[in-house]
């Protein structure tokens, strides 16, 4: 009996690269042991840059994209490695929104049949379709007229709020929300998260939010998890990773935000990370971050760091963690400052 | 209750002005206008459409009667003249009424046996792209086998095992044609299914042959409707061929093919036998030809969202 929502155990996808006469000659470890909670009603963020895995972690929960070990499990139901009729359950709790709706919506269907197909697997009669293509457009914010548009006939926005229409049809209690305001204009994003928190406190719904974006997780997430190349380098709740941030990656991404005030902005002390983010096939021995950190010691080239509770609520996977490392001349080991 | 209902921006006003659609059908209609080839050869088709269904009210003579003056005093043909427009064949039969029934026989065999072809292609080339797996090689195998014998030699060894009659010729027809748009349809399927709304479709739970029937097909639209054209061309064509060698719509029911078949004897003598025929297959080939590809250069531009 788990209090979790959603709890993911160790999670990995690896993707096999097949040489000659298809023999495994490698893999692509795209997730490499993640782990997280999500209880009901919350909101849990997801950060990391492009190829940090983050993506592949949403398709798995989701078994668009076979888990390679680990467990997933929702409430109290393992959900691991499902098939058929008990996919077709797991997917009426869990769905997913999509990062470009202009993409994940058919460009041939009408946006009110695509709600209406969805209806039609969550069991509505057809009589009572039309009323709750009505009802969903209204609680996503569109008018009914809409329902007899193509994709193509809507704004950005207007087809990620159809998404997300089309998702809450089936019922679920939890989304996951791979990059959905991505794409989106500055102005429409505010829109849709607003839109986000709106759902969420009407319908209790809990969400696995994934952006780049640290500004827009800041926004929406109760806690944060920070991946980086398959893995969890630290997971706090909303303000304690921005005000007390202690891996060395979550700092230089913070650090690079864009402060509004430009006084502050030449204030604050430049990051530069080394290198560039290591190929998934090839991972780095010992801690993934650390050829291109400035704290890196023999004993992270050899030793993964373990995800330690270093606060109450605040996990960080490094062996030499602490608040400010890039602030000020001193560092220790190699590293710019 | 709901969230604060979506004002419009000025930006989404914009966005949809832009995005209201002139209909595809006036879209076409307006290419056809531009276009002199496509739009003439449009309107001999539906000529042609028009004389093979009223053929029994246009027909001047009954195509399967020896006429008694559609014979000279040597019995001969008679040539073009006033009774018998295009002359008359060695059987004292009226050339023009034999062409006017031949063209219900071209027309119907060729789009029957293209529609089929086009049934069972499209199915082949969706399943297999799809399913993937031993689905796949089965049947792209089975498609390049039959692609890789020759046509007429094909057609000849299946109509030799059927018989040849009208419903064998069709089915005989769209089992060697069905092949080409299998192939194409196999291609844009793969590709199409790796598209993010199959993804989200497959998410929500929906199961594969509504995805197929229902989110795919429509996709392949443009191909089919270019395959429908251009694959009459063929398929009239390839029927034109087996009743040239006799293997083909059996007499007396006329088919241009063996009308030109039979006329061949008598050449030097009645050379109307065959020319009228054989320009009757041409005007109609390349009829279907050039509106097949205004129609596949017309709906090119016109995929996904204009």
């Amino acid at each position: 009996m788990s209090d979790f929502a959603l709890e993911v155990q160790d999670l990995k996808v690896h993707f096999a690269i097949r040489g000659g006469f298809g023999r495994q000659v490698g893999a692509v470890r795209a997730v490499d042991g993640v782990s997280l909670q999500l209880r009901a009603g919350e909101t849990l963020g997801v950060a990391g840059e492009s190829g940090c895995g983050k993506s592949t972690l949403a398709r798995a929960i989701l078994q668009i994209v076979p888990p390679t070990a680990g467990r997933i499990v929702l409430g109290d139901l393992d959900v691991t490695r499902v098939r058929g009729l008990e996919l077709g359950r797991l997917r009426k709790r869990l769905q997913m929104i999509f990062q470009d709706a202009n993409d994940s919506l058919n460009p041939r269907v009408k946006v009110g049949a695509a709600i209406e197909e969805a209806l039609m697997l969550a069991g509505v009669p057809t009589a009572e379709r039309p009323h709750r293509v009505q009802e969903l457009l209204r609680t996503v914010g569109l008018p009914y007229a809409f329902a007899r548009r193509y994709p193509h006939e809507l704004s950005g926005g207007q087809r990620q709020r159809v998404g997300i229409a089309r998702a809450l049809a089936v019922g679920p209690e939890l989304l996951v929300c791979d990059e959905p305001v991505s794409a989106l204009d500055v102005s429409v994003r505010a829109q849709i998260i607003n839109l986000f928190q709106d759902l969420q406190e009407q319908l209790g719904l809990g969400y696995v939010f994934i952006s780049h974006d640290l500004a827009v997780l800041r926004q929406i997430s109760h806690r944060i998890l920070v991946m980086y190349l398959g893995h969890v380098v630290e997971e706090a709740g909303n303000p304690q990773i921005y005000d007390h941030p202690l891996h060395p990656y979550t700092q230089a991404l913070i650090g690079s935000v864009p402060h509004a005030d430009p006084r502050v902005n030449r204030a604050r002390a430049r990051i530069r990370l080394q290198g560039e983010v290591p190929s998934p096939s090839h991972p780095p021995g010992g801690c993934p971050f650390h050829p291109r950190c400035p704290l890196a010691r023999d004993v992270c080239r050899s030793e993964p760091p373990p995800l330690r509770e270093a606060a109450p609520g605040h996990r960080v996977a490094c062996h030499f963690a602490r608040e400010g490392i890039w602030m000020g001349g001193e560092l220790d080991g190699h590293g710019t400052a | 209750m709901a969230t604060e209902p979506h004002e419009m921006t000025a930006f989404d006003a914009e966005e949809l002005a832009a995005a209201e659609q002139t209909p595809t059908w006036r879209i076409l209609l307006g290419s056809l206008a531009h276009n002199v080839p496509a739009l003439v050869s449009a309107l001999v088709i539906l000529a042609l459409a028009a004389i093979a269904i009223l053929a029994p009210q246009i027909a001047p003579h009954n195509p399967d009667l020896g006429y008694l003056n559609g014979l000279t005093a040597q019995g001969s043909p008679v040539p073009p003249g006033p009774h018998f427009l295009l002359g008359t064949d060695e059987n004292g039969r009226d050339v023009l009424s034999r062409m006017i029934y031949g063209a219900r026989v071209s027309l119907t065999i060729g789009i029957l046996a293209n529609g089929a072809a086009i049934l069972i292609g499209v199915l082949v080339g969706m399943v297999s792209a799809y399913f993937g797996g031993w689905i796949e090689t089965v049947l792209m195998r089975l498609t390049d086998i039959v692609m890789a014998f020759p046509i007429l030699l094909l057609a000849i060894a299946l109509i030799a095992v059927t018989g040849p009659s009208m419903v064998n010729i069709i089915m005989v027809i769209s089992l060697i044609y069905w092949v080409n748009i299998a192939r194409i349809v196999h291609g844009m399927v793969l590709s199409l299914k790796e598209r993010e709304f199959v993804t989200a479709t497959r998410t929500l739970g929906v199961g594969p042959w509504r995805i197929l029937f229902k989110h795919i097909l429509p996709h392949l639209s443009s191909a089919i409707i270019v395959y429908g054209s251009l694959g009459v061309a063929s398929t009239i064509l390839l029927e034109a061929s087996l009743s040239y060698i006799g293997i083909g719509v059996p007499v007396p029911t006329p088919s241009w093919g063996n009308m030109i078949s039979e006329g061949q004897a008598m050449y030097q003598v009645a050379p109307w036998l065959m020319i009228f025929p054989g320009i009757a297959l041409v005007v109609t080939v390349l009829a279907f030809n050039l509106v097949g590809d205004w129609l596949r250069d017309a709906l090119d531009p016109m995929q996904e969202g204009h």
